[in-house]
């Protein structure tokens, strides 16, 4: 009697963690096959078509298309329309030039923002990198052309759509 | 006594210490939770490119696979074409707006390709980040050749 009550004070009470570690072990080489640790994802992009039923350039006096047309030195913005007259249209070009730090993708964001709210229709930008323009510059150009941040750094902060529509091409 | 005392030690059970390595195991689930991806991706993406870098978030899309390396040209893992130093493509192998067994490498993986009736036609695009624009252009023209006109351009996210 004696010696049973000194056990029963010297044994310690643990959770059974066994069943634990087997959920434990079976659900980690399940989650380690689906596991991503590489994320990626992608831009949609098409070429340019021009048939009886479809066009990329706009037929609304609300939208306009914008061209970029991409070189080594150079940015030039246009804006293309079936409906707008051309001194409408040559009112929206601009021109970015290349620095020493590379292209001001901020203000080439910011004047496509200024023709977004003024035609907010439209959402087609036609891109057309010359030959040698890298690859890596025409896809960090698309990311200024999809969406411009207005209040940056602020409890403000929002993003507006400019123009998700991708249509690549090529200057000749 | 000394025969009670060695009767008592032997009743006593052996426990492992598992709460360190539990502690480990919800840490590495947390991770792994995090990283999982449910989707299921028909993609495998090629090692011998860098891919170019952006904020894009459009949901994946599954289509003919298509890996632009500084080397060559590979659709579903398959090298079509040879592309000489630099990620270039000669004139002379671009014939009338076109890069031929790049045409025939898409229509064969087509037609291996299992759709259902009103599914477009989609390349998905893994380019390496340093190629000329030109080259990943006249692989899209070589693609519309094959009547493919919409293209995803895979991209690593930020």
């Amino acid at each position: 009697m004696e010696f049973s009550r000194f056990r029963a004070a010297r044994e310690e009470v643990g959770v059974n963690l066994i069943p634990v570690m087997n959920l434990f072990v079976t659900l980690i080489p399940f989650l380690l096959l689906a596991a991503a640790f590489y994320h990626v994802g992608v831009i949609p992009t098409s070429l340019p078509s021009q048939t009886d039923e479809t066009s990329d350039i706009a037929a609304d006096p609300k939208s306009v298309t914008i061209n970029l047309l991409i070189e080594p030195e150079l940015i030039q913005i246009s804006a293309s329309s079936a409906v707008l007259g051309e001194e409408a249209l040559a009112a929206l070009s601009a021109e970015l030039k290349k620095t020493p730090q590379g292209f001001d993708l901020d203000m080439l964001a910011k004047a496509l923002y200024e023709i977004k709210r003024r035609f907010d229709k439209s959402d087609t930008v036609i891109v057309l990198p010359t030959d040698r323009v890298p690859y890596q510059d025409v896809i960090q150009i698309l990311d200024r052309t999809r969406e411009y941040t207005l209040n940056p750094d602020t409890p403000q902060e929002k993003k507006v759509p400019l123009f998700p529509v991708v249509v690549l091409s090529r200057k000749v | 006594m000394k025969g009670l005392r060695a009767r008592f030690k032997s009743r006593k059970k052996l426990v492992l210490p598992l709460t360190s390595l539990l502690d480990m195991f919800t840490i590495i689930l947390v991770f792994l939770m995090v990283s999982f991806q449910a989707e299921d991706k028909d993609f495998v993406l090629h090692a011998g490119l860098s891919l170019p870098v952006s904020d894009a978030k459009s949901p994946f899309k599954t289509g003919v696979n298509l890996a632009l390396t500084q080397e060559a040209v590979l659709i579903e893992g398959k090298k079509v074409f040879k592309l000489e130093k630099g990620g270039e493509v000669k004139d002379e192998d671009f014939d009338g707006g076109r890069i031929e067994s790049v045409v025939q490498g898409i229509n064969q993986a087509w037609a291996q390709l299992k759709k259902e009736e009103d599914e477009e036609n989609i390349v998905v695009i893994q380019a390496d980040k340093g190629l000329p624009y030109r080259t990943i252009h006249l692989v899209m023209r070589s693609a519309a050749h094959a009547g493919v006109f919409r293209f995803r351009l895979v991209i690593e996210k930020e």
